[in-house]
C-alpha cells in the first residue's frame, strides 16, 4: 500500500508575532508581505529586518517561508520591485506568491525563487494551468471556486504542485474580478485596499415591470460564508493537494495559533490512522467554532457552493474566546509566567492556556504582579504581568479567555 | 475610432445603422449561451447572427468570456467542437479572459485571431506585453482595463507599435461597469426561479456609495454592476490620437435598447447616469497610507526595539527587538511614538525586570528605565 499523501499546512502570517504562532503551533509553512506588492494594506506586514528576523525563526523551527506580491500593480508600482526580490532572495524565502504576469516575470529575472501563481489570478482549469506553467510557475494556487477532486485533475494534467485553501474567509467574487471598493471608495482592492463591500447589507429591489421579482431589505446576500475543509482532509489527501492553506494574515495571533493547531493535529492524525475519528473531528470542530469566524461552510471543496452559502446575518464576530496575551517568558525558580496583555483581565477571572500540542489548561487568576513585581490586581492593556508559575507554561503560548457577551 | 458593439439582437445593429448616429460599429460581440456571461444565442440563433452580420458587413466576434472550472471548460469545449467547419469559418476572430481558453484556441481551433480581454489588472507593461507572447502570435487585439488613465494607453499604444505592431488596443467606450463576477446564484434563492432564467435586480446599501447598483443573475453566476454607466464618448478622439484603436458600446444590460441607441445621435438623451472615473487619473493607491499607524514599523538598521509598558510616573519598558542592538547605560535613543511624538532620551539608569541594576540589555530582554514622558505602549526606539 503507497503511504499517505501528506499535504503542507500554510498559515498566515501578518505580522513577526502571528508568524510565531503559527509556526510553533504546527503551520508547516507561512505566507505574509513586505511593505509593498501584497493585498493587505491595512495589515502590519513585514519590514526587510523584520522578515530576516522572520526566515531565521522558521529556519529553525523548519518551517518555509513564502513572500506574496500578489497585487495587480500599475507600472509606477514595479519600478523598485527587481530591486525588492533580490533583497528577499538574499534573506532567503523560499518562494513567492504572484498573481500579475508583469510581476512573475520581474521575479523571474532577480531571482531563482520559486514562483507559486496566486488564487488572485482565479486558475480554475488545467488548461489554464498549461499557459501558467509556461510563464515559469511552479505551483497553482487555484481558485476557491476549484473542488478537491478538479484540483487533483488539474496537478495531474499539469505536472504542477497544487494548493487549495481549505480554511478562512472566502471572496464572494472569482479573486481578482472584483472592483467594487475601486469604483466606490477610491481603494483599489487588487492593491491591498478592499474595503470589505461585499460584507454590507443590502436591500435588494426588482427594476418595475421584472419578473421574477426580488424584494428584500437586509439582505447580506454577498457576504460569504467562511470556508471549513477540516473534514475533508481524506479528499485532500487521496488528490495529493500539495499544500493547504489557512486564509486570514489579518486575524489575531489566537486565529493563527488555533487554525494551525487543529489542522495540523488533524494531518498528522489521519497521515498516522488514514481517518479521523468522530470523537477528535468532534474537538477540532469545537476549537474552530470558538475563535472569530462567519457560519462555515465548505465552499465549493466538492460542490460549488451556492445555496446556503452566505451570511444571513453579520456573523463575524461570532467567538467563545478572546485572545489574551502570550506567554513571553517562563521562570520556574523565580516563580513567574511573564506575559504581554492584550485584553485587559483581572484577579479571580479564569485564563486558559493554549498549549502547542494537547488539550488546553484552564488557569485561574488567583493573584497577579505587575512587570516589576508589585502586586495587582488587574492586568491592563499593553502592559506586561507576572502569573503565578504553572507548569504548562511554554514561551509563545496563547492565552485566552471567554469573550464577553 | 472603429468600433465594437455588444448587442442582444441583430436587430439593434440595424437599428444603429439606420439611426443618424455617425457611429457605425465594424464589429458585433456574439455571445453563445454556454460561452458568453451576457450571451443568450443558442448554437443555430448563433450561427443565423453571425451570417446576418456579415451580410451587414459587419465582423462577428466569437464571444467567450467566462471563466471556467475544469467540467466548464470541458462543457465548453464539447459546444465548441460539435460546431462545422461552416459555422467556425463564421467568425472573423474569438474573444477570451480565462488564460483556459487561451490555451484551448492555441492547441485545438488553429488560425483564428484571438481578441484576449485583460481588463482584470494586468495596468503595468511587463503584464501585457507577457500575455500578447503567450498567445503564439494569434493575438490581434488586447482589451485593456478601464483603470487605466489615458496617459498609459498612450505609453502602451506605442510601445505596441514597436514590440507587436499587430496589435490593437480596445476600450470600453460605452456602457455598464461589472464590478464583481461569482459563480455563484445569489438573486435565486429569493425569488421564484430556475437556473436558467436571467434574473434582475437592484442592490442598495446604507452605506451612501453604494446604492443603485445593478445586478444580474444566469446560467454563468451573479454580476454586480456600477450604478452608472462609463462613458469615454466625447473622448474619442483624444483616446484615437493615443493610440486606442477600437471603442466598444455594450447595450447588452439594457432590456430595451431603443433609448440607449436613439441616444448615439445626442449623448444628451442617454437614459442612464455615466461617469468617466479613471480616464484622466488613478489614484486608488494614496489612500493606503492611511490604513496603518506606519510609526510603529522598523524603519532602518537603527531600530532597537519597541516600548511595551509604559507606566506614568514610575517605568518605561523597552524590549529590544532590533538585530545585534542593545540599550545601553548612558546612551541617547530616539522615541518616536505611534501618535506621532519624536524625543530623544538618554538613558541614565537601567534596570531588569527583576529589579537588578545592569549596564546593558542585549536582544530579546526588557531594559526597565525611568518612565519616559510620551513614550506610551509600541513606541519604536532607535539608536539616535
Amino acid at each position: 500500500m503507497a503511504p499517505r499523501f501528506k499535504p503542507e499546512l500554510l498559515s498566515p502570517a501578518g505580522s513577526l508575532d502571528k508568524l510565531k504562532a503559527s509556526i510553533t503551533y504546527g503551520a508547516d509553512a507561512v505566507y505574509l508581505a513586505g511593505q509593498k506588492y501584497g493585498l493587505r494594506s491595512a495589515a502590519e506586514n513585514f519590514t526587510l529586518d523584520e522578515l530576516d528576523e522572520g526566515v531565521q525563526f522558521a529556519k529553525a523551527h523548519g518551517a518555509k517561508i513564502y513572500v506574496v506580491l500578489n497585487s495587480f500593480p500599475h507600472d509606477q508600482d514595479i519600478e523598485s520591485l527587481g530591486e525588492f526580490v533580490g533583497q528577499i532572495s538574499d534573506l532567503q524565502v523560499n518562494g513567492v506568491i504572484a498573481s500579475d504576469l508583469g510581476v512573475i516575470s520581474i521575479v523571474r529575472k532577480n531571482s531563482q525563487l520559486p514562483v507559486h501563481l496566486s488564487t488572485q489570478a482565479s486558475c480554475l482549469n488545467s488548461e489554464s494551468g498549461k499557459i501558467w506553467k509556461k510563464q515559469g510557475v511552479s505551483r497553482l494556487i487555484l481558485g476557491r471556486e476549484v473542488s478537491i477532486q478538479d484540483a487533483g485533475k488539474i496537478k495531474r494534467a499539469t505536472g504542477l504542485e497544487v494548493e487549495l485553501f481549505i480554511h478562512g474567509s472566502m471572496c464572494m467574487a472569482y479573486s481578482g474580478n472584483c472592483t467594487i471598493s475601486n469604483f466606490t471608495r477610491g481603494r483599489d482592492s487588487n492593491r491591498g485596499g478592499c474595503a470589505q463591500s461585499c460584507r454590507l447589507s443590502y436591500t435588494l429591489e426588482s427594476p418595475s415591470g421584472t419578473t421574477p421579482a426580488v424584494q428584500e431589505p437586509g439582505t447580506f446576500f454577498m457576504s460569504s460564508k467562511d470556508l471549513l475543509g477540516l473534514d475533508l482532509l481524506e479528499y485532500f489527501s487521496e488528490e495529493q493537494i500539495d499544500s493547504v492553506k489557512i486564509e486570514g494574515r489579518m486575524r489575531s495571533p489566537l486565529y493563527a495559533a488555533t487554525t494551525a493547531k487543529v489542522y495540523r493535529e488533524a494531518i498528522d492524525a489521519y497521515d498516522r490512522d488514514g481517518k479521523l475519528s468522530p470523537q477528535d473531528l468532534a474537538i477540532w470542530l469545537k476549537q474552530l467554532d470558538q475563535i472569530s469566524h462567519r457560519d462555515y461552510m465548505s465552499g465549493s471543496l466538492v460542490q460549488p457552493a451556492n445555496e446556503n452559502s452566505t451570511v444571513t446575518y453579520d456573523t463575524k464576530g461570532n467567538q467563545e474566546f478572546e485572545f489574551v496575551g502570550t506567554v513571553r517568558r517562563v521562570e520556574p525558580e523565580k516563580g513567574y509566567v511573564l506575559m504581554d496583555v492584550r485584553t485587559s483581565f483581572r484577579v479571580g477571572e479564569t485564563l486558559d492556556l493554549l498549549p502547542f500540542e494537547g488539550d488546553s489548561t484552564l488557569i485561574p487568576v488567583q493573584s497577579l504582579m505587575s512587570s516589576i513585581g508589585q502586586s495587582i490586581d488587574h492586568a491592563r492593556v499593553s502592559t506586561l504581568v507576572r502569573l503565578p508559575y504553572f507548569k504548562q507554561a511554554q514561551v509563545g503560548c496563547i492565552l485566552r479567555k471567554a469573550a464577553q457577551a | 475610432m472603429r468600433w465594437v458593439a455588444g448587442l442582444n439582437s441583430i436587430e439593434d445593429l440595424v437599428s444603429i445603422q439606420s439611426s443618424e448616429s455617425p457611429i457605425f460599429p465594424s464589429e458585433i460581440l456574439l455571445g453563445h449561451e454556454g460561452l458568453s456571461r451576457l450571451g443568450t444565442f443558442t448554437d443555430g440563433a448563433l450561427e443565423k447572427a453571425a451570417k446576418e452580420a456579415r451580410k451587414l458587413d459587419v465582423r462577428p466576434i466569437l464571444e467567450w468570456d467566462i471563466l471556467m472550472t475544469e467540467a466548464e471548460l470541458n462543457k465548453s469545449a464539447e459546444i465548441i467542437s460539435s460546431w462545422s467547419d461552416e459555422m467556425r469559418a463564421q467568425f472573423g476572430a474569438v474573444r477570451v479572459q480565462d488564460p483556459g481558453a487561451l490555451q484551448y484556441l492555441l492547441e485545438h481551433w488553429k488560425g483564428l485571431p484571438i481578441q484576449l480581454n485583460l481588463e482584470t489588472g494586468n495596468h503595468n507593461w511587463d503584464a501585457i506585453e507577457g500575455w500578447i507572447a503567450s498567445g503564439e502570435g494569434r493575438i490581434e487585439r488586447i482589451i485593456l482595463s478601464i483603470e487605466l488613465p489615458i496617459d498609459r494607453l498612450r505609453t502602451y499604444s506605442q510601445k505596441l507599435k514597436e514590440s507587436a505592431p499587430g496589435v490593437s488596443i480596445e476600450l470600453l467606450g460605452l456602457g455598464p461597469i461589472l464590478l464583481l463576477y461569482t459563480p455563484r446564484h445569489l438573486l435565486s434563492t429569493r425569488a421564484s426561479f430556475t437556473p436558467s432564467d436571467t434574473i434582475r435586480s437592484i442592490a442598495s446599501s446604507d452605506e451612501g456609495v453604494h446604492k443603485g447598483f445593478r445586478v444580474l443573475e444566469n446560467r454563468h453566476g451573479t454580476f454586480l454592476f456600477h450604478q452608472k454607466d462609463y462613458c469615454l464618448m466625447e473622448h474619442a478622439e483624444d483616446l484615437s490620437q493615443a493610440g486606442v484603436q477600437e471603442l466598444r458600446l455594450d447595450f447588452r444590460l439594457e432590456q430595451d435598447s431603443a433609448p440607449v441607441i436613439t441616444a448615439l445621435s445626442d449623448m444628451s438623451r442617454y437614459p442612464n447616469k455615466t461617469t468617466r472615473c479613471f480616464y484622466q487619473a488613478n489614484a486608488t493607491d494614496v489612500l493606503f497610507k492611511k490604513l496603518k499607524n506606519t510609526r510603529v514599523q522598523r524603519m532602518d538598521h537603527h531600530y532597537v526595539g519597541e516600548v511595551v509598558e509604559s507606566s506614568k510616573g514610575s517605568h518605561t519598558i523597552i524590549q529590544v527587538l532590533g538585530k545585534d542592538q542593545t540599550i545601553t547605560l548612558g546612551q541617547t535613543f530616539k522615541f518616536i511614538s505611534p501618535d506621532g511624538h519624536i524625543k530623544e532620551q538618554i538613558i541614565d539608569s537601567l534596570t531588569n525586570l527583576d529589579g537588578e541594576v545592569v549596564n546593558e540589555v542585549a536582544m530579546g530582554d526588557y531594559a526597565v528605565t525611568p518612565y519616559i514622558k510620551l513614550a506610551t505602549a509600541r513606541t519604536a526606539v532607535y539608536r539616535d
